[in-house]
């Protein structure tokens, strides 16, 4: 495996960002004051309090040990595209009693998507139930299903579907996201939308077979679990929630 | 020897063998090992979080549908990890509690010999004290600007966020910076 430890970067101070690649003493050419939008001075003043933050940090030894450990136990990596399969439960709280009974309603759908296409039109189908769903029209599964089948022109083994719907009351709040595993926890990724008489936020997405956590950041800092259901404590002690995608009821725990 | 490059390591894990995972640790990890201590303030966060962005990378190597581009994948990954820890601990009010200066930051700032170049070690600490007095935004926005130094275009593949609003959050950064800093030490 000798050929897989060692790297020509491995030894140098490579900077890697974004896969850029550029010896220490590129990086050293680049140290020219700036603060954009504002006068030099001002650049000046950013490299005085930049310069000294540019020293090296490492890890303890045993990073890797550690983290290749972890890695064993973990699913393995799998080469298989995120499932084209979604939930359509709700998640969230909310005091509205009917949004409420709405989130509690775990829906599945059943499509038929080939690949590519098909499911990038399984998908479009989703959203267009979910919108209706919080407008309260109904439409059935088969009518989906028949949807689907028609886009993808084919019909093959049906795959499951399932798109979650969040849901926050926050009548006070000015901006909502969704953080979870699924958008790699951040907030610039899932805004809610507001509701027109304000305070219902809401977001449906698409989400892989499997359990996922997730929380609501109010207004870019404020930290909210779903108050709906109960609240785990993850890896850094910070109150999250859970929703299985799959699960027979559309569990959250 | 010859090494592989990321897509044939990628393509590896992918296959089963998490040797080549351990290859893509050490090949990126001291890349972002700087960035997340100076964003969290702490080596002990940053190897919590290190840990964590790369076991979530493992998880969803499937999804990278651009190994050739695995840089710049897991470079998202490390910097959504190391935000949504910082927002999580700003929200929990326990930035730098550690070195018991929680209260009133500038006290301690304070007491930094700045004015004197040799005290190198207290001015970096000095200036990690304000640094962390940042919102995470703005802090995240000026250490990849200014300490990573990232362009806006890169910054903004990076973090998904627009290159006018990182503008304006380095920006802010520099004048809180200049707040915290100038007034008292002449920085």
């Amino acid at each position: 495996m000798s050929e897989l430890s060692e790297h020509p970067d491995a030894t140098s101070h490579s900077v890697r960002w974004l896969g850029r690649n550029s010896s220490r003493s590129d990086v050293g050419a680049r140290h020219q004051p700036r603060c954009d939008s504002a006068p030099d001075e001002h650049a000046a003043f950013a490299e005085r309090v930049a310069a000294p933050l540019r020293s090296e940090e490492r890890l303890p030894p045993d990073f890797e040990g550690r983290l290749m450990a972890a890695v064993r136990t973990a699913a393995p990596a799998s080469a298989a595209p995120v499932p084209a399969s979604v939930d359509l439960g709700a998640v969230t709280p909310a005091r509205t009693r009917s949004v409420v009974e709405w989130c509690r309603r775990p829906r599945t759908i059943r499509v038929s998507p080939l690949a590519g296409l098909a499911a990038a039109a399984g998908i479009a189908v989703v959203a267009s139930v979910g919108t209706l769903q919080m407008s309260g029209h109904e439409r059935s599964a088969a009518d989906t299903r028949a949807a689907a089948a028609t886009a993808a022109g084919v019909a093959v083994a049906p795959e499951t579907v399932h798109v979650v719907r969040f849901v926050l009351v926050e009548p006070q709040a000015r901006h909502v996201a969704l953080v979870g595993d699924f958008n790699g926890w951040s907030p610039d990724v899932t805004p809610l939308a507001a509701s027109e008489a304000g305070g219902v936020w809401t977001v449906s997405l698409p989400l892989p077979h499997g359990r996922h956590e997730y929380a609501f950041v109010v207004d870019g800092t404020r930290w909210t679990a779903d108050p709906l259901v109960p609240a785990v404590r993850d890896e850094f002690a910070t109150e999250s929630s859970v929703v299985t995608v799959g699960a027979p009821s559309g569990r959250r725990t | 020897m010859e090494a592989r490059s990321d897509p044939e390591l990628v393509a590896a894990v992918l296959a089963g063998n998490s040797a080549a995972f351990a290859a893509l640790v050490r090949r990126y990890r001291e890349t972002y090992t700087r960035f997340a201590v100076r964003m969290l303030g702490s080596h002990a966060d940053a190897d919590d979080v290190l840990q964590s962005a790369f076991l979530r990378a493992y998880r969803g190597l499937g999804s990278c549908r651009e190994p050739e581009r695995f840089g710049a994948w897991l470079s998202q990954i490390v910097v959504n990890e190391c935000r949504t820890f910082a927002t999580r601990r700003s929200r929990r009010d326990r930035r730098f509690v550690d070195d018991g200066v929680l209260d009133d930051p500038l006290a301690a700032v304070s007491t930094a010999h700045l004015t004197d170049p040799a005290d190198a070690e207290a001015l970096r600490e000095e200036i990690e004290r304000a640094l962390g007095r940042l919102v995470p935004e703005q802090r995240e926005a000026f250490i990849l600007k200014h300490v990573e130094e990232l362009s806006y275009e890169e910054m903004a593949e990076v973090t998904g966020v627009g290159v006018s609003a990182l503008k304006m959050r380095v920006k802010r950064a520099c004048e809180r910076l200049r707040e915290l800093l100038e007034e008292v030490h002449h920085v």
